[in-house]
């Protein structure tokens, strides 16, 4: 291997890749610009904290990011907070927003003209009809009613909702309707086909019980007061809700058996972590054991993550498991865990071994050192340069004001720097935060983190949710600079993208490059579900075989490089069960 | 708090008591006299913490500005550190930092400090400086054996399983039996995929100590690995919170300032009253040495001195104590008892000692 050079640092540099660009340190070559501000996303959030330090006000809020209007390109969904407290008002609050912003989450089009050279957003929440104003934590996206209109489920500090997509720029609350409600505090919550009929089920991570009435008055080690963390509260159980079909959802939270086990959820992802080809769901805990819930094929779980090695860390501790995600990093065909935790914990690499078995080899791969100064919350893989190898974002942001260690004068002082870690090889990861350009030297309150092409370029760009913050629009500068190839994964009619879907790059004389379809992971946020394969330097053809729910394989070949592809069910050749 | 040294900015007035790290102040003024090159130490806003800590953290920044102009070299940075430690048991992790750093300036050749500054580093997640400063204060004391134990768990998360293993096996060189040493090859057998070593040292560990429940975690992983799933799961139902415990007796000393001297009073006045004098007088002593100005400790440790027999040891601390409050009635009674005791030991300590 060619070692590069760059500074103090010696860092192995790969062919093209992303590890080139941080081993020469190009200046030129910054891998985000962020467009956020540019393109019309204003979207600035408010906590309404009061100086009460009640726990909720931390903790918000995600992002999604999805085409609700089919016009091709990506739109986002950005949630909002309110003053929050018995007896509060705006003229307590301690960050007020800014003027005459309404206090409802916002609905962001995404109206870039082809072609053009900027994007451009617009605000469409009022014409699209969402009202949601509640206490915003988290977003899932899917489509529930196999219409192909995304679908938005709101987790909230209090009632959620569920707002159906009526394909015309609107969406209808349907909450009540569809009996999937939860008036706890919910924060990430996801799609899944967990019983493989066609239609999206939900699983709603639930935190814990909090009384605004009463909050609890924490300290931290220094006993000045401090934000509580969730010991000094009791976890709520999650809720699993079975799509009949009808535009209504079953409780099934009890029967199917994930009550039994729980502790304060916040990352949920939905993934075949023992390649039986159906859906099993992870659940983070914060600061308790976390669950694998592998399917049993009958409409019931058993959590397996005791023995699958994934219910603490390495040594037996729970962590605080913010966000989670899942992905096959090492390129060994089956899907590996990420979560992200608190300060003085590392975040956790868990490796999977095919049979959903899993070790934790955070420290082996390199990252565990660098996320002890932090507590990181959404986190995304994301193959930045197309090499073929995932990357990692970790974004950050404090949970008490204790982990100010340093002076400061900032009234809110929770804000950390995010992370970028190149891939090398699925060996090892390589921060590469300081050489990502500008976009990554701010140092913010960072929650909810989602990913999608946005200029549909062909690499993958970033929003990142900021508590107390503006949202951010990280746009992808280096990726298309590789080849790649874009999927969407589509029913037989092409109408709706089927979630759970497990794709492979077939590669000659390689092993396949595998992705899963999927809006879930992260934290309280939802992404798009189309899949970039960075092919590197390999232009020609492709081939893509996918693996549908259920086990059934279907390979599509001679797909050109660098553009998008609709891969529709039943139209590719079959190549078995 | 005086309004010269502390620096609160620009903030709202309703929510300054909120927030923890708005208010520092510039120099402690022993400082500037003594060396410029010695750091400032931000010092927290006394009134946002509890009132037993406001007590604490006042009587120890009073004892470090009364002390800290009339010393120098080797006693001002005791003086620093000991402060530092105040600070550290606190988790006010600048001030402790800043604090230490000025004992390594003022007397290198102490091993203590880079320890304890270390812990710090560990603390803030510095893993990098904590292992460089562990391994300068084993330059000096090569024969702690808890330090060689704390240098090979930081190697360990540093992922050099190599320096770890060798610091943990130096440790049970100097410290036969240590338990999170032998854990701590046993994790490292883990991660080189070394599962039946693995499982020997974890079994052993569990024999000396078969509290610490949490090894039972690592002992059912080491079995899974093996493919002896039985054993797994039982080692799983084991597995607990309770970690294995070791000492180390800087580390104490520390955690004995988080406790605070009160707690040590009641500790020795329980041990005083149980017969226990020689337990209460270390125990008073600890008090002392978290609280060197502590009157009550003072007259404690005069007193029980004086049960004991030891009459010039108890005039020591009397002397002490008159200095710090010499219109105290109560010293110039003990002095009186001592002058008219010449055996000692009639009395019982129970009358003599004081909160």
């Amino acid at each position: 291997m060619k070692i590069l050079r760059a500074g103090k640092k010696i860092i192995p540099a790969l062919c093209l890749g992303l590890l080139t660009v941080a081993a020469t340190g190009d200046a030129d070559e910054a891998l985000f610009i962020d467009a956020g501000e540019s393109s019309g996303l204003d979207f600035v959030h408010f906590n309404g904290m009061s100086g009460e330090l009640y726990l909720p006000e931390i903790m918000g809020a995600g992002v999604a990011v999805f085409d609700f209007d089919r016009d091709g390109d990506l739109d986002i969904y950005l949630l909002q907070g309110h003053m929050i407290g018995p007896g509060k008002s705006m003229a307590d609050a301690i960050m007020p927003p800014p003027a005459n912003t309404s206090l409802i989450d916002r609905l962001y089009r995404n109206d870039t003209k082809v072609g053009a050279a900027a994007l451009h957003f617009k605000d469409v929440t009022e014409k699209s009809g969402i009202r949601s104003g509640g206490y915003g934590m988290g977003v899932a996206a899917g489509d529930i009613n196999n219409d192909g209109w995304p679908d938005l489920y709101i987790s909230n500090l209090g009632h959620n909702q569920l707002w159906l997509n009526n394909g015309d720029g609107t969406f209808k609350d349907i909450t009540e309707k569809a009996g999937v409600d939860d008036e706890r505090w919910s924060v990430s919550a996801a799609f899944v086909d967990i019983n493989l009929d066609g239609w999206l089920d939900l699983y709603v991570g639930n935190y814990v019980a909090y009384d605004m009435e009463n909050p609890k008055p924490c300290r931290s080690a220094t006993t000045a007061r401090d934000y509580c963390g969730p010991q000094a509260f009791e976890p709520a159980t999650d809720r699993l809700f079975l799509n009949r079909g009808d535009g209504s959802f079953a409780d099934i939270s009890e029967k199917s058996g994930i009550t039994q086990v729980f502790g304060g959820a916040l990352g949920v992802i939905a993934a075949d972590f023992n390649g039986d080809h159906w859906p099993d769901i992870y659940v983070g805990n914060d600061g308790m054991a976390n669950q694998l819930w592998i399917n049993q094929q009958d409409g019931t779980f058993e959590d397996t993550a005791p023995l699958a090695g994934v219910s603490v860390n390495r040594y037996g501790m729970p962590e605080a498991s913010m966000g989670v995600v899942a992905a096959d990093f090492d390129g060994d065909g089956d899907e590996d865990l990420f979560m992200t935790h608190l300060v003085r914990e590392t975040n956790t690499l868990y490796v999977n071994d095919g049979t959903g078995w899993f070790d934790d080899k955070t420290a082996e791969i390199g990252l565990g050192l660098a996320s002890i100064p932090y507590s990181g919350f959404g986190t995304a893989w994301l193959d930045i340069d197309n090499d073929g190898w995932l990357d990692l974002l970790i974004v950050n942001g404090a949970v008490t004001l204790f982990e100010s260690h340093e002076p400061t004068d900032k009234v809110f002082p929770l804000d950390r720097r995010n992370q970028l870690f190149a891939n090398d090889h699925g060996k090892a990861f390589i921060d590469i935060s300081d050489l990502a350009g500008d976009a990554f030297q701010f140092s913010e309150v960072s929650r909810g983190a989602a990913t999608g092409d946005f200029d549909n370029d062909g690499d993958i760009d970033l929003v990142i949710s900021n508590n107390s913050g503006r949202a951010r629009l990280l746009l992808n500068q280096v990726g298309n600079k590789n080849a790649w190839l874009g999927v969407s994964v589509l029913d037989a009619t092409g109408k709706y993208h089927v979630t759970g879907s497990k794709v492979a790059l077939i590669r000659e004389n390689r092993a396949p490059l595998w992705r899963r379809v999927r809006t879930d992971g992260s934290y309280a946020s939802a992404s798009d579900p189309r899949i970039v394969f960075g092919l590197g330097g390999s232009r020609g053809p492709q081939t893509i075989e996918v693996t549908w729910p259920g086990g059934e394989r279907e390979r599509w070949s001679a797909l050109a490089a660098n553009r998008y592809h609709e891969l529709r069910r039943d139209s590719g050749i079959k190549t078995g069960q | 708090m005086s309004e010269s040294r502390y620096s609160c900015g620009l903030l709202p007035t309703r929510i300054l008591p909120l927030f923890l790290c708005v208010c520092w102040p510039v120099l402690l003024p022993a400082q500037i006299e003594t060396d410029p090159a010695l750091l400032p130490i931000p010092e927290p806003d006394l009134e946002l913490l509890q009132p037993a800590t406001q007590v604490k953290l006042s009587r120890a920044q009073d004892y470090f500005h009364h002390t800290a102009p009339s010393l120098d070299g080797r006693l001002l940075a005791e003086a620093y550190g000991k402060l530092g430690m105040v600070y550290q048991a606190l988790q006010l992790q600048a001030a402790a930092k800043a604090a230490y750093s000025n004992a390594i300036i003022l007397d290198p050749d102490a091993p203590q400090w880079p320890f304890y500054l270390a812990i710090h580093h560990e603390e803030v997640g510095e893993l990098a400086a904590a292992a460089k400063l562990y391994s300068e204060s084993l330059t000096i004391a090569p024969q702690m054996a808890g330090t060689w134990l704390r240098f090979a768990e930081v190697l360990l998360e540093t992922g050099d399983l190599l320096n770890s293993e060798n610091a943990f096996r130096r440790t049970l060189s100097l410290e036969r039996g240590q338990v999170v040493a032998i854990a701590g090859l046993g994790t490292i057998a883990l991660r080189r995929e070394q599962y039946r070593n693995a499982i020997n040292a974890f079994e052993a560990a569990l024999r000396i100590q078969p509290e610490a429940t949490q090894l039972h975690y690592r002992l059912a992983m080491a079995y899974r690995n093996l493919g002896n799933r039985d054993q797994a799961i039982e080692h799983l139902s084991k597995s607990g919170k309770r970690i294995p415990s070791s000492f180390h007796p800087w580390i104490e000393l520390m955690k004995a300032r988080e406790k605070g001297s009160a707690f040590y009073l009641r500790v020795g006045r329980k041990a005083a009253s149980g017969g226990d004098y020689r337990r209460a007088m270390a125990v008073y002593s600890l008090a002392l040495e978290i609280d060197p100005e502590n009157l009550a400790a003072l007259y404690n440790l005069a007193a029980t001195s004086l049960v004991m027999g030891n009459r010039d040891r108890a005039n020591g601390y009397l002397e002490r104590a008159l200095e710090l409050a010499p219109n105290d009635q109560r010293f110039h009674d003990l002095r009186v008892r001592i002058q008219q005791t010449r055996d000692g030991g009639q009395k019982s300590v129970e009358d003599e000692t004081t909160d």
